[in-house]
């Protein structure tokens, strides 16, 4: 087992992390223009809920991930109706601003509930690990990273295919204008912030399943998924993903050359210098601002 | 207008009616400053006269819409501040930390409020203060003026540079930028922490020559002094051409370099200047504690910070001030007093005392998220809307009072 061929797997690992957070994002932000601070509660209200379906060991471990990423959807659909909704339309910036103070609800309530220290969860998943080309891969990453492509997968063909991508273009290309032809920009915006949530609960879920359900982690990979998807375009939902991985590379890499310590610098001055000399990523659409 | 502001948090709130009518008056009185000039100047002159015994100025200031608000505002601080003074040690601790956290809302008003550039790296500059002062115990520079001017100069410089990102962009990028600063300065904290100083960085108790501010009123008084300072400064500056330029960046960059505002050289001064206050507060803090440690500084006290700025009122300075005071011993109040008042109610306390610190974390991150979606004014927009209510309803009264009773 080299080192530098488990940081491969690693890498992997958590960038499919950082990417199934980074669709919520990207798809949140294609459809309303807010970018959403509130991914990192939902991936801690996702992975405490998961925590507590798995306690029981009737169902099975897809119905669990199911039933969590349902919940968590919807949850955060309604939070959009009632709390953001009249705001949301007009003021994308502001509602960005107060997904902060959403965020902070959500992970006070749950570490009222739950406490702040981390919890293991039972063995949902086979705990075999696999040893190919020197690298030992547990079953839990595999998961961790199927769960990262088909949801990426998912949602590129959910943009490209369906009327519902259709319309998201629509509204983020010009609400208005496409409020006037019939097409709901609210009840777009409504439905990203479901899927934002669901696919947040489910990263919140694949963290959990690597380590443990870790409220400092699971913030940490919410916040560290802003570099992410900045360096893969705000909203590209593929380049969330590519995003992630790149950034989990160079994290890992910093961590074996630099230490520990470098990881958060050496990201956030990546995020700075992409928002300094291309603001709209890799593969993001530049912001046109018409005066 | 102020409705067609480009981010649009700092303009009227949403929804309702009357609400242009209301920004426009934020602006009216915030932005030009003269708002007696063209509106109704000989009626009030005429009101004036009427009543004779009010000197003509102090009338004249209170017919300003606006001004009751931030008289109220103004004299409950100095109630507040004066009533710390000489209240028992526990009232002049929450006192001395209301005004070191009143210096950093000033900071960041400067840039929030008066540039509107929303940025959340507050904790960062303190950080930068905090750190700074400890680095400088034991050093010719500890004597205490010195750190204070040494940070204020710090943070002067990592303001410009961190006004850097602002030039290219406004908005969610701005606050994106201000983001990766914050996790930066707070990752270069916690390293520096960890390998030079694992317990924090002491810091020894604030005295100027032999004189000993440790604790107790005479340190709350010094940092009066330190806030009367810093507070003076950014409202004599922003009474200048400074000041109308950063609020012309706040209302439309574009229409400001049209009208021949230097957009670049101020909004970095913006930067700069609140770097730097944000910085000395710091300095103030880690005396205050006594100890510079790095998770103090989290991204959880940027937005503390910016929560004070929104809940006290994004327009003003007095308003930040008392965002400021409100969040700074709200904690310590409902520490103190809820657990009594439960207990006499006969209602269980331990939930509340156990979960405490998630509780009041929980209660801001609500309250921020209400203030900035539908009251984006603040405190200081609910007293405006009551005064305006008032102004409109004190005419009727008056004109009942003629006709009904005593006619």
């Amino acid at each position: 087992m080299s080192v530098a061929a488990q940081a491969v797997e690693g890498s992997i690992v958590t960038g499919s992390m950082y990417g199934l957070v980074g669709v919520g994002f990207a798809l949140l932000f294609r459809a309303s223009k807010v970018l959403s601070f509130t991914q990192g509660g939902f991936m801690l209200l996702g992975a405490f809920i998961f925590y507590s379906l798995v306690q029981d060991k009737s169902r099975p471990f897809v119905v669990s991930v199911l039933i969590t990423m349902a919940v968590v959807g919807v949850f955060s659909a309604l939070v959009y109706v009632i709390v953001f909704a009249r705001v949301a339309a007009r003021q994308a910036f502001a509602t960005s601003v107060a997904t902060i103070g959403l965020a902070g609800v959500l992970e006070a309530g749950v570490a009222i509930k739950y406490g702040t220290a981390p919890l293991s969860l039972p063995n949902v998943v086979s705990q075999r690990a696999y040893h190919v080309l020197g690298m030992t891969i547990a079953t839990s990453d595999i998961w961790s990273v199927a769960m990262a492509v088909v949801v990426v997968a998912a949602a590129l063909l959910l943009l490209k295919l369906t009327p519902l991508g259709l319309r998201m273009k629509a509204v983020a290309d010009n609400a208005s204008l496409s409020v006037h032809l019939g097409v709901s920009a609210a009840r777009v915006a409504t439905v990203a912030w479901g899927l934002a949530g669901a696919t947040a609960a489910l990263a919140g879920i694949s963290f959990s399943l690597g380590s443990a359900v870790d409220p400092v982690g699971v913030s940490n990979v919410g916040l560290l998924a802003f570099p992410a998807i900045i360096l893969g375009g705000l909203d590209s939902v593929g380049g969330a993903l590519l995003g992630g991985f790149v950034l989990a590379g160079v994290q890992n890499g910093v961590q074996v050359w630099l230490g520990t310590g470098w990881v958060d610098i050496v990201s956030f001055a990546l995020m700075l210098a992409i928002l300094f000399f291309r603001p709209s990523g890799l593969f993001g659409t530049a912001e046109v601002v018409r005066l | 207008m102020t409705g067609e502001n480009a981010d649009g948090v700092a303009s009227g709130p949403v929804g309702g009616d009357g609400t242009a009518h209301q920004s426009m008056a934020a602006t009216r009185t915030s932005v030009t400053d003269q708002p007696a000039g063209a509106r109704g100047g000989g009626q009030r002159n005429a009101v004036a006269g009427r009543r004779a015994w009010v000197p003509v100025g102090v009338t004249r200031l209170l017919a300003r819409q606006g001004s009751v608000t931030h008289l109220v505002m103004g004299l409950a601080l100095v109630a507040a501040g004066l009533w710390a003074a000489g209240g028992d040690p526990f009232v002049i601790l929450v006192g001395q930390s209301c005004v070191i956290f009143a210096v950093a809302s000033v900071g960041q008003s400067v840039l929030i409020s008066s540039a509107g550039q929303i940025a959340l790296s507050g904790a960062a500059f303190m950080a930068i203060g905090a750190f700074a002062t400890g680095m400088m115990t034991g050093t010719p520079l500890a004597p205490f003026p010195i750190p204070l001017i040494v940070c204020a100069i710090i943070g002067w410089v990592v303001g410009l540079i961190s006004g850097l990102p602002g030039l290219r962009f406004r908005g969610l990028y701005l606050l994106l930028a201000s983001l990766a600063l914050q996790f930066i300065v707070s990752a270069i904290a916690t390293d520096y922490q960890n390998d030079y100083h694992p317990a924090g960085l002491m810091v020894p108790v604030l005295h100027i020559g032999s004189l000993s501010l440790a604790s107790g009123r005479p340190l709350y008084l010094a940092l009066v002094v330190v806030f009367l300072i810093a507070y003076a400064f950014v409202a004599l500056v922003e009474r200048t051409g400074v000041g109308l330029a950063w609020r012309a960046i706040r209302e439309s960059e574009v229409a400001a370099a049209v009208s021949g505002v230097d957009v670049v050289r101020w909004k970095l001064y913006a930067f700069a200047t609140s770097g730097a206050i944000t910085a000395a507060a710091g300095c103030l803090y880690a005396y205050f504690v006594g100890l510079a440690d790095a998770s103090t500084y989290d991204l959880s006290l940027s937005i503390a910070l910016i929560t004070m700025i929104y809940i006290g009122g994004i327009r003003s300075r007095l308003g930040a001030l008392i965002g400021a005071v409100v969040i700074t011993a709200l904690p310590y109040l409902l520490q103190n007093y809820l657990s009594n008042w439960l207990a006499d109610l006969d209602l269980s306390s331990s939930w509340f005392t156990t979960n405490q610190s998630e509780v009041n974390a929980g209660l801001f991150s609500l309250l921020f998220l209400l203030v900035v979606l539908f009251e984006p004014e603040g405190i200081e927009g609910l007293l405006l809307k009551a005064e305006r209510a008032g102004r409109r309803l004190l005419p009727a009264l008056a004109r009942h009072g003629r006709t009904g009773p005593a006619g």
